[in-house]
C-alpha cells in the first residue's frame, strides 16, 4: 500500500516540474553563471524601471517554483503561476499547461485520498486489466478537453478585449484585459478556479457512471445535495455598497436641499465654523465622500437583518421603492430620469476630483 | 406560478410510475438542457466581446457559468440516482 503513495507523490512532483521546467531551469541557469547577485544588485539600486520589475518578477516566480516542486502546496502553485502569468504575455501552451497541471494535480490528490481510505470506503473495479487502462484512458481525455475547452473560451475572450475598436471609450479597459499581464492574470485567476471546480465535479460524476456504488450515493444523496435550502443571494457583501452607489446622491441632494432652504439657520451655523478655514471649497467635496461613507455603515447594519436569504420584507422593501419613485415622476413635473441623471453625475464626479486630488499629493499626477 | 409546477411534478411522477422510465433521465435531460443553454450564453458572452459590449459580455458570461454549474451539480446528482437504481436493481437480482 505504502509503494503506490509514493510513486503518486513522484508523479505530483514531475507534473509541476514539467508546468514550471521553464521557471526552475532559469533559476539554476543563473544560480550557476553568476547572474543571479548582478540581478540583486540591480534591483536594490535605485532607479527603478519595467526591466528591473520583470527580472524581480522572473526571479520570484522560479523561487516558488522551486518551493512548489519541493511541497506540492496548491497555494503555492497557484502563486507561481500569477507570477508566471505576469512575466510574460501568456501564450496558448503555457496557459494550457497551468490547467493540465493543476487538473492532474487535483486528479492524482483524489486518487491519494481515495486509497488512503480504502478500508472504510471500498472501491473497486470489475473485469480485467484492460478495463482499469480504459478507464484510466477516460479520466485522462476528460483532462485534456476540459483543459481545451477552458483554454480555448479564456483565450477567446482575451483575444476579443483586444480588439475592441480604438473610437470606443472602452478601449481602456479592453487593452487592461487583454494585453496588461496584470488584467490578463486577474482575468484567467478569476476564471481558472471555477472551471476547475466544476470540471472535479464532472469528473466525480463520471466516476460514479462508471463504477456504481450505490451505498456511497445514498449517503451523499441524504448528506451532500439538499434540497430545501433557502435561495441565498449573489453579491450580498457587496450589497450595501451597490445599494449606497444608488441611493448616496439623491438622499445627499435632498439633505443638502434641506439645510439650505428650509432650514437656513444650520447652513450658517455651519459656515460659521468653517468659514475661516483655508480649505473651505473643499469642504463640501469632502462632505459627499463622508456621507457616503456614513450611508454604507448605516445600510450595511440594516441589511444584516436581512441575512442574506430572500424573504417577503426585502421584496416588499423594493416594491415600496418602485411605487414612491413612479409616484413622484406621476405627480410632479419633473423629468426624474434627466433630474437623477445630472444628480449621480454630479456626484460621482466630486469622488473623480478626490481621487486626482490623491493622487497629486502622493507625486504620481503633476 | 405554483399550479404550473405541480402539474410539472404530476407529469414527472405519471412518467416515473406509470410508464416505468427511469429516474436518472428525467435528471440527465435537465442537465442537459442547462448544459445547451450554458453553451449559448457563453457563446454570446464572446460574441458581445467582440462587439466591444463588455459589461453585457460579462453578464452574459456569469449566467453562462451559472447554466453551466447547475448543469454540473444535475450531472452529479443523476451519476448519484444512477448508481442507487443500478445498485437496487441487482439486489433485487441477487434476491430472486
Amino acid at each position: 500500500m505504502r509503494k503506490p503513495l509514493i510513486l503518486l507523490e513522484v508523479i505530483k512532483r514531475l507534473i509541476i516540474l514539467v508546468v514550471f521546467w521553464t521557471l526552475i531551469n532559469d533559476l539554476f541557469y543563473s544560480v550557476f553563471s553568476g547572474r543571479l547577485l548582478t540581478n540583486l544588485a540591480r534591483i536594490f539600486s535605485l532607479p527603478f524601471s519595467e526591466d528591473v520589475l520583470v527580472s524581480f518578477l522572473v526571479m520570484a516566480a522560479s523561487l516558488l517554483a522551486l518551493l512548489t516542486l519541493i511541497t506540492s502546496n496548491y497555494g503555492l502553485y497557484v502563486a507561481t503561476s500569477a507570477a508566471m502569468l505576469l512575466t510574460q504575455v501568456p501564450d496558448i501552451s503555457t496557459l494550457s499547461l497551468i490547467i493540465f497541471g493543476l487538473m492532474g494535480l487535483f486528479l492524482t490528490d483524489t486518487y491519494v485520498t481515495s486509497t488512503r481510505h480504502k478500508r472504510s470506503v471500498k472501491v473497486f473495479v470489475k473485469g480485467s486489466r484492460i478495463y482499469y487502462f480504459i478507464v484510466s484512458a477516460i479520466f485522462v481525455v476528460i483532462a485534456f478537453l476540459t483543459t481545451y475547452f477552458t483554454t480555448l473560451y479564456l483565450n477567446l475572450f482575451t483575444s476579443f478585449t483586444s480588439s475592441i475598436p480604438a473610437t470606443s471609450t472602452l478601449r481602456v479597459f479592453g487593452l487592461f484585459l487583454g494585453v496588461n499581464p496584470v488584467g490578463r492574470a486577474l482575468l484567467i485567476l478569476v476564471a481558472i478556479p471555477a472551471f476547475m471546480k466544476l470540471s472535479l465535479s464532472f469528473v466525480d460524476a463520471v466516476a460514479y457512471f462508471i463504477i456504481p456504488n450505490p451505498t456511497l450515493a445514498k449517503s451523499e444523496l441524504s448528506s451532500a445535495a439538499r434540497f430545501d435550502r433557502e435561495i441565498r443571494y449573489p453579491f450580498y457583501t457587496l450589497m450595501s455598497f451597490i445599494f449606497t452607489l444608488y441611493m448616496a446622491p439623491p438622499s445627499y441632494y435632498s439633505l443638502r436641499y434641506l439645510m439650505m432652504e428650509v432650514l437656513p439657520w444650520t447652513s450658517a451655523f455651519i459656515g460659521s465654523i468653517v468659514g475661516g478655514s483655508p480649505y473651505a471649497t473643499l469642504l463640501p467635496i469632502l462632505a459627499e465622500v463622508l456621507f457616503f461613507f456614513v450611508l454604507w455603515g448605516l445600510l450595511s447594519y440594516v441589511t444584516r437583518f436581512f441575512r442574506g436569504y430572500v424573504n417577503n420584507k426585502l421584496i416588499a422593501v423594493f416594491v415600496f421603492l418602485a411605487t414612491f419613485f413612479f409616484a413622484i415622476t406621476y405627480f410632479s413635473s419633473l423629468d426624474m430620469n434627466e433630474f437623477l441623471s445630472v444628480v449621480y453625475f454630479r456626484y460621482y464626479r466630486d469622488f473623480l476630483l478626490v481621487g486626482e486630488l490623491l493622487l497629486q499629493i502622493t507625486g504620481f499626477v503633476p | 406560478m405554483s399550479y404550473y409546477f405541480k402539474l410539472l411534478v404530476l407529469f414527472l411522477e405519471v412518467l416515473v410510475l406509470k410508464v416505468r422510465i427511469k429516474k436518472w433521465y428525467v435528471y440527465m435531460v435537465f442537465a442537459a438542457a442547462s448544459f445547451i443553454l450554458s453553451v449559448v450564453f457563453l457563446l454570446w458572452s464572446v460574441y458581445y466581446m467582440s462587439n466591444a459590449m463588455v459589461g453585457t459580455s460579462f453578464l452574459t458570461a456569469l449566467a453562462g457559468f451559472a447554466f453551466l454549474a447547475s448543469s454540473v451539480q444535475a450531472l452529479k446528482i443523476t451519476a448519484y440516482v444512477y448508481s442507487v437504481e443500478s445498485g437496487a436493481g441487482s439486489e433485487a437480482r441477487k434476491e430472486s
